[in-house]
Order: C-alpha cells, then structure tokens, then sequence
C-alpha cells in the first residue's frame, strides 16, 4: 500500500524564490516503485505555467552548464559540463539517455521524478540532445517499473511534435550494474546490458557519436538550467527505512537545502533518529549518526569529511540492528549483483562478503583466525586492496568501500578493539 | 609504454605473468595485477611478449 504523506508539507520560508521540485515528501512504502497515493503528475501546461519555457540556445545551455558546476547525481558526481563538452566534440548524430534504471533498492528519486515530473527531466534531456546535436533521446527503465514507464510514455505523448528527436524507450534488465553507465552505452548500441571496459575514460562509448547517460535527476537538473533556474540550490535524497537488512519498508523523497542536517531531514521524513546511516547506496560510505546528525546535506562537506552523497541515499541503520551484519547482508547483496565478467569482482565479491560476515558473527574467534589465513581468505584489508579497481566498473569498488567504512564506524563497537588491527 | 588490462575480456589464463613476471603478478584467483607505471627500457621486450602471449587480447600496451 502506498502513502502520501500530506502532514509534512514543506513550508520552510527559507526556500522562498529558490524553483522547487516537489513541494512535499513523497513516502514510496514497500518495496515498490508504485506512484504515491495522491501525487499528482505534472502535466506540461502545469509545468510551463511552474516552471516557464526553454528559452537558451543550445551555445548558452552549455555555457550555462559549464559555469553552473552541476555534478551528475547518479553517484559518481562528475561535473556535467565533462560529458557535455566531450559529446559535442564528438560530433552530431549521438544519444543522450535518460537513464532511469534505479538499482538501489533504498532509492526511489529518478522513480520520483520520471513519474511526477517527466517534463523537467525531458526539457532536460532534449536541450542536451540539441547542444550536441543528437540524433535521438533513448529512455532507459526497469522493465518492472510500470508505473514509471505508463507516466513517461504519457509524457512523451502529451508533447509529441514538439520534441525535435525520435525517442526510443528501451527496457532495462533487472539488477543493480544495468543502470551503469557503460552497460546503458553498451545497450543502446544494440549489445549486452552489461559494464563494459573503455580505454578512453573521457570518451566511455568509444569511437563515433556520443552516448551521453546521465540519471533522472542529472537530466531534471539540466532542465531547470535550460529554463533558467539554479539547478543546484536543492537536492533530492531518498531517506530508506528497513525491517530488517535491506528489505526497505518506506523510502521518502526529500528535496532538501544546503543547509539542511540529516537530523533535520529524518525529522522531516518522520523516520526515527538512527544510530548510523550508510550514505550514498550499497556502495556508500558508513557514518554514526554521532558523526553525520548535524552535517549539513552538502556535497561539498560530506566530500571535505570523506563522506559522499551517491545516489543521495540515506539508508538508517535503526537502534538495536547490527552494523556489521548489516554490511555483510549488503556486501552479500553486492557480490551476487556482480555482472560476473571481472575476475577480481567474480571471486572477490563473495570472498569480501564471507570475510565481514564472518567477523560479524564468529566475534573474537573470527578474528583470530582472521590473522592466520594468509591473502586467500580473510583479511579484509588485504582483500579490499585485490578488489579495488580492478573491474570495469566501480561495483567492486563500491564494496570495498562500504566493507571499509562499516569495519571503521562499527569494528570497534562490536569487538571492543580495532579489527584490522593497523 | 604503459600496460592495462581489460577486465571483462580477461579470463585469468596467467599466460602473461610468465612472459613478463617483473610487470605482472596474478591475485590470488590467478587474474593480472599489472604495474601501470611507464615500462622500464629493459622491460619493452617483455611486455610487448605478455600482450602477444594473451589469447584473449585482454592485455594491451598504451602510448607506443
């Protein structure tokens, strides 16, 4: 059953003059991407009256873009003027993709977005499609994802003639590494879903015209540069509550300020205060909620703090659960999500995830133990450094991460002394 | 000359660990871990026999 949860309406004076998204929490309940109960889709005349019209030639967006140091909110946070200049270097008659394969399963703002505001997303997308010249926009969703896909097609509909490149909608398979860039790039050329090796980090498709991927929210953002707004002031943030590891129970979209703590916007999500979160996804990095509660949600900070915002999730380890069995479930989850092409993420992943489990069940035992295998088995920082990148993409990198951060924050908690012992 | 593997192709065969064992070491799930830094003037030889050793062209030299 879905919510929506119209107690918390955001009325801060703050964001006055500041071009919002949504203007109140959207609770996803359950573990399905179903449109809230009440949310209405934006239709384009709502958000041309919103919102006003694209109004820049293609020169100025990407100017535009260039001076707005807009990063890509997909979680690598690569500024998007990069794979804006590079596409139009590459010349006409590439494509841009929406890439609306969300594989987080604590995420549910591209959801968000493609549902309830596909115009933005699309004003977004075909101003990119007319400053590199392309050839076609291709949208990028979970075959699963019904509801997201019924509401973008309608869109796509509702604005037909008017959209000056053929657009394609492609089904991505289910799983976590189908949203990675370079298995979009790979897809949309008529291949496998599936990461691919690229030998020219700035030119991830190769020879020939562009395949420039960036997430919905990325797409959302360009959007409002084209219509002239900041595309900056906010972000959207997924606040994911579980039951237990990794089976999420309520996820919220948040659009939240600069100026807003994790505190504050837990508060808002009416989710209980945690005693951790692991911020960014699977592959995020793990913070006590000593450490993160009154941070400000800002990429700049968290990055000044080794933090990272990711795919903007904020998954809440609730009072009473394990953090480190926590990070074994999800360094569980990860390694069978492997597209099972890299070696080093084939026989690592699993070996990473039996290592934390292994320390976060066995205890002192465990870790006895621990120091005797050899590189083989468990030592977790000798293993994260085998995995690290090593593999086409950065799944296997994402991981290590976690595991590293999760051994950090709750390694001591658990075993009352430091585990990897450095 | 620079080394680098891709990942995807790479089978893990180790053919070129023997051909260049000072450039290559194999994980312990015998896949290449390949010093990327610029090859060393005694080391050419070597490495260009590693990336003809691999079957699976896995292995490739850059900025030759």
């Amino acid at each position: 059953m879905t919510t929506y949860d119209l107690e918390s309406l955001n009325t801060s004076s703050a964001l006055f003059g500041v071009q919002r998204i949504f203007n109140a929490p959207l609770v996803y309940a359950g573990s399905h991407s179903e449109v809230p109960l009440g949310a209405e889709a934006e239709g384009l005349r709502i958000h041309r009256v919103q919102r006003g019209i694209p109004l820049l030639s293609p020169a100025a967006f990407a100017e535009a873009v260039n001076t707005s140091e807009l990063t890509g909110r997909g979680g690598a946070h690569i500024p998007a003027t990069w794979k804006l200049t590079a596409a139009m270097e590459a010349g006409p008659g590439g494509t841009v993709v929406v890439n609306g394969a969300e594989g987080e399963l604590g995420s549910a703002k591209d959801a968000a977005l493609l549902q309830l505001r596909p115009h933005l997303v699309l004003d977004g997308a075909i101003a990119v499609a007319e400053a590199i010249g392309a050839a076609e926009i291709v949208l990028w969703v979970h075959e699963s994802s019904t509801a997201t896909r019924s509401r973008l097609v309608d869109a796509v509909r509702e604005r037909r003639g008017e959209i000056p490149v053929p657009v394609r909608l492609l089904l991505a398979p289910e799983g976590y590494v189908g949203g990675e860039a370079s298995a979009v790039i790979s897809a949309v050329r008529g291949g496998p879903a599936l990461p691919r090796h690229s030998r020219d980090r700035a030119r991830p498709w190769g020879e020939g015209p562009a395949v420039l991927v960036h997430n919905a929210e990325t797409h959302a953002r360009l959007g409002l540069i084209a219509l002239g707004h900041d595309p900056t002031a906010t972000s959207l943030v997924t606040v994911a509550e579980s039951s237990a590891p990794l089976h999420f129970t309520r996820r919220t979209v948040m659009e939240v300020t600069r100026e807003q703590t994790f505190r504050e916007v837990v508060a808002a999500a009416g989710a209980m205060p945690p005693t951790a979160v692991l911020l960014g996804g699977m592959g995020g990095i793990w913070a006590s909620w000593r450490d993160a509660a009154d941070l400000p949600i800002d990429a700049d900070v968290l990055r000044a703090r080794g933090l990272t915002l990711g795919a903007g999730i904020v998954h809440l380890l609730p009072a009473g659960r394990d953090g480190l069995v926590e990070a074994a479930a999800i360094a569980d989850r990860l390694a069978a999500e492997s597209a099972r092409q890299c070696g080093p993420c084939v026989f690592g992943l699993p070996a990473l995830a039996e290592a934390v489990s292994a320390i976060a069940q066995g205890g002192a035992h465990a870790r006895e133990r621990s120091r005797v295998s050899g590189p083989r088995g468990r030592d977790i920082a000798s293993l994260t450094d085998l995995i690290a990148g090593r593999g086409a993409c950065r799944h296997p990198d994402g991981a290590t991460r976690m595991v590293l951060s999760a051994m950090e924050v709750f390694g001591r908690d658990v075993h009352g002394q430091e585990v990897l012992g450095r | 000359m620079k080394l680098a593997v891709d990942p995807v192709a790479c089978d893990g065969l180790g053919m070129c660990a023997h051909q260049a064992p000072d450039l290559i070491a194999l994980d312990p799930w015998g896949y290449p871990i390949v010093d990327t830094g610029d090859i060393p003037q005694d080391q050419l030889t070597p490495a260009r026999r590693a990336v003809r050793a691999c079957p699976k062209r896995a292995l490739y030299a850059t900025g030759e």
